[in-house]
């Protein structure tokens, strides 16, 4: 056999590896992709359970007003949510819990701390929540 | 006869002078009256003005809770969310320090640092914007989270909430733990409960103070448990 037959033999067999280097490397990543693990029951988060607020359910704190001035140890939150909802009202001091009425009104009494204090009202009705929080500021006769 | 003219004349002089000399009484009694009447109308006034100004003052009582923004040894800004307020502060102002407990100690506007949470208590100036302050409290309220119990460790004495983020709450001795129970015989519709009464998948409403050197961790001060919003069902009343 000739050398010039053995180098063209030599650079068509090369060509031919190239190529098929060239198509496994193409074909990569996809095999890569169909390999991936499977989701595992590992403890994740973000797929706790979150408590959703629904903007559904309407939730209005009618008093006390927002950094109002109070001069008694405890305080009336009054509103309006959906009728019927259960509502809860919590201070640094105390909680209360109340069902709404028949039009949505509700009233719960919360005890006060000294100086500023935050009212967390809650209103929950069939998986459904909705929150507002306000600040109130009790004054003691000590001051 | 010349004895009962006399006794006219002198019945006339007598009742003459004696009209003569009353009328200087009655005219001091009239003036005394008058006077009497004069200071009680002033009395009344004065009543009234009091009265008036602290009407005005109980109209213009205000509070305030923020965060301590500039400082000056006369004035600071507080600024809550998007509300920004100016105080004035003078020799009359009080300052205290309140902590968890509710223990006040005296400090002064020296050791107040901005950042800090403050209540003013005061009434408003003549600008109807700045509060001249007559009290102010340096107080950290708790942090308040509403959410779902996803782990509670009794033997650790911790509970993790899910709200916007998870964080643990160290249950502890001060701790104080309510739970929701429905309308009852006895009206009381909360029952004080503890660790052990909690569950995975409650909803709970917990007032905290944050670990200063941990993240998501913070110490419960107040929980309420409630029942979970799909089991949510109004009380009979």
């Amino acid at each position: 056999m000739s050398l010039r037959k053995e180098m063209a033999i030599a650079i068509i067999l090369g060509l031919l590896f190239g190529a098929g280097v060239a198509f496994g490397l193409r074909q990569l990543p996809g095999t890569v992709e169909k390999n991936e693990p499977v989701p595992t029951a590992q403890p994740d988060i973000a797929a706790s359970p979150t408590l959703l607020l629904d903007k559904a359910l309407s939730l209005e704190v009618l008093l006390p007003e927002h950094q109002s001035l109070l001069y008694e140890k405890e305080v009336a939150v009054s509103g309006k949510t959906n009728p019927l909802a259960t509502v809860a009202v919590t201070s640094p001091l105390g909680e209360a819990v109340v069902t709404a009425g028949e039009d949505g009104t509700f009233s719960a009494t919360v005890p006060l701390a000294d100086g500023a204090n935050e009212l967390f009202v809650a209103s929950m009705q069939n998986g459904n929540t909705a929150t507002k929080s306000i600040i109130v500021n009790y004054l003691p006769d000590s001051l | 006869m010349k004895r009962k003219q006399y006794s006219i004349v002198f019945l006339t002089v007598i009742t003459a002078l004696s009209v003569l000399l009353m009328q200087p009484v009655f005219a001091q009694e009239d003036d005394s009256s008058e006077d009497s009447i004069i200071q009680q109308r002033i009395t009344d006034l004065k009543e009234r003005l009091a009265t008036r100004v602290a009407e005005l003052q109980s109209i213009n009582k205000r509070s305030f809770f923020g965060i301590l923004k500039e400082k000056t040894d006369t004035k600071f800004t507080v600024t809550y969310k998007e509300s920004e307020k100016p105080i004035a502060a003078d020799t009359e102002t009080s300052f205290y320090t309140q902590n968890d407990v509710m223990k006040r100690t005296d400090t002064d506007i020296d050791s107040l640092e901005p950042g800090q949470s403050v209540t003013v208590f005061g009434s408003l100036d003549l600008d109807q914007k700045t509060i001249i302050a007559q009290t102010v409290i340096a107080q950290e309220l708790p942090e308040t989270m509403f959410g779902i119990v996803t782990a509670v460790d009794n033997s650790d004495g911790t509970f993790t909430v899910n709200a916007d983020t998870s964080t643990v709450f160290d249950y502890e001795i001060g701790t104080t733990c309510s739970m929701y129970i429905g309308k009852k015989d006895t009206g009381k519709n909360l029952e004080t409960c503890g660790l052990s009464k909690m569950s995975v998948d409650d909803l709970v409403i917990v007032r905290g103070k944050p670990d200063s050197t941990t993240i998501s961790r913070a110490k419960a001060l107040r929980i309420l448990i409630l029942p979970h919003p799909e089991k949510t069902v109004p009380d009979k009343q």
